[in-house]
């Protein structure tokens, strides 16, 4: 071996995890090589060095410190948990809560019509066409849903007429032209949802 | 009789929480100057080690009867360490790896003999080792961890192995390597070790 494969394996050689045969090649080189063995020694000293490095003793209160910090973790596990319950109990609630109104408005048509039907009327819906537009510019649809032979009137306010509605982007460009009144439906129904609960209804 | 770690990991597994304060008693102290080699920095290394020892705690159901407790111990040390200086180095450290590697075979110094006396060599053992603990800081961590494992804490190769979880024969090129970056950073935080022989 020359020099620069003995130092590939000086290191492993001073820490005693070479093989009898590596041993044997590197102790044999050493014997020969002063600057190889001017390296071991200083890879030995900085070991010793690093070895004898004044050692740090834990603080009096290492171990109050750390079931300390046990305490307070175990105890926000069980505030977690606390919140965890509530978080799971309180959608679950609300969810049962949702289904027994929404099955009693099933059953109830009227209270449908009444205004009390909320988004699941909303849910329930398949088409809409507009009936009448009174003095105020309010326009009475009239809306069919799911349930078997009935349709609520709902009045939804401030939608111009069909011809004189712009669309945004034909404005932009200088350009005016009409919304499709399957668009204007779809300004109908997005407006349903949020306001069929409490809506003026034209009889 | 010395009750092995084993034991007292098995005993505390069942409740026994003095054997939880005799394992934290033998070995608080290395774990601190384990996570203090490796960081350099005296109250980050009691936090870390405050934080092993908390997750040694409570994890304690993850130990497996029959293993063996320090190499676990000192994983979940090291990791925290490499954690911590991961961290910093995302801030503010700067890697002297490349730099280091490209002159690391040039320079030579001698270093203080251990037995030497005199006023003005114990000022100069006193400089040197503090050289040495600002040179460790300044290696890349992955031959950090190696050398403080060997040299400090004494571990052979296999158990460097598992404690990080590197192959065998990584662990001997980053050993080899990392006392080579150790010489080159050594002499670049004190250029007086290389010619002062001490």
């Amino acid at each position: 071996m020359n020099c620069s494969k003995i130092k590939d394996v000086l290191s492993a050689f001073i820490d005693g995890e070479t093989d009898s045969s590596t041993n044997a090649t590197v102790q044999a080189h050493l014997l020969r090589c002063p600057e190889c063995r001017a390296e071991r020694d200083r890879i030995e000293k900085i070991g010793a060095r690093l070895r004898n490095l004044p050692p740090l003793t834990a603080p009096s209160d290492f171990e109050y410190r750390i079931y300390a910090d046990i305490r307070n973790r175990v105890s926000s596990v069980h505030s977690r948990n606390r919140l965890n319950w509530r978080t799971v109990f309180v959608p679950a609630a609300a969810m049962m809560v949702g289904i027994i109104i929404g099955s009693i408005q099933l059953r109830s048509p009227a209270e449908i019509a009444g205004g009390g039907a909320g988004q699941s009327m909303a849910r329930n819906l398949i088409s809409m066409s507009p009936v009448t537009t009174d003095s105020e510019g309010l326009r009475e649809y009239t809306i069919d849903t799911y349930i078997p032979g009935y349709s609520t009137p709902v009045t939804v306010d401030a939608i111009p007429d069909e011809n004189e509605m712009v669309q945004p982007d034909r404005n932009r460009s200088g350009q005016s032209g009409n919304y499709a009144s399957s668009q204007v439906n779809r300004y109908v129904l997005d407006q349903v949802p949020m306001r069929v609960g409490y809506e003026r209804t034209i009889y | 009789m010395i009750t092995s770690d084993d034991e007292l990991m098995c005993r505390f597994q069942k409740g026994d929480e003095t054997a939880f304060r005799r394992l934290l008693e033998r070995y608080q102290d290395r774990i601190i100057n384990f996570v203090f080699r490796m960081l350099g920095d005296e109250d980050t290394a009691m936090d870390i080690a405050q934080e092993v020892f908390v997750k040694i705690y409570l994890n304690a159901g993850r130990y497996l009867p029959g293993s063996r407790f320090a190499p676990w111990l000192y994983r979940i040390a090291s990791n925290l360490a490499i954690n911590e200086i991961r961290r910093r180095k995302r801030w503010r450290f700067i890697s002297i790896d490349e730099s280091a590697s490209s002159d690391d075979r040039n320079y030579s110094f001698e270093l203080a003999d251990e037995s030497a006396t005199g006023a003005d060599e114990v000022l100069l053992q006193k400089e040197a080792s503090d050289s040495i603990e600002k040179a460790m800081t300044k290696i890349p961590v992955k031959y950090r961890a190696p050398l403080v494992l060997r040299e400090i804490e004494g571990y052979d190769y296999d158990e460097i192995s598992q404690i990080l979880n590197i192959p065998r024969g990584t662990v001997k090129s980053r050993l080899n390597r990392g006392r080579a970056l150790l010489k080159t950073a050594l002499y670049r935080v004190n250029p007086a070790l290389k010619t002062a022989a001490l």
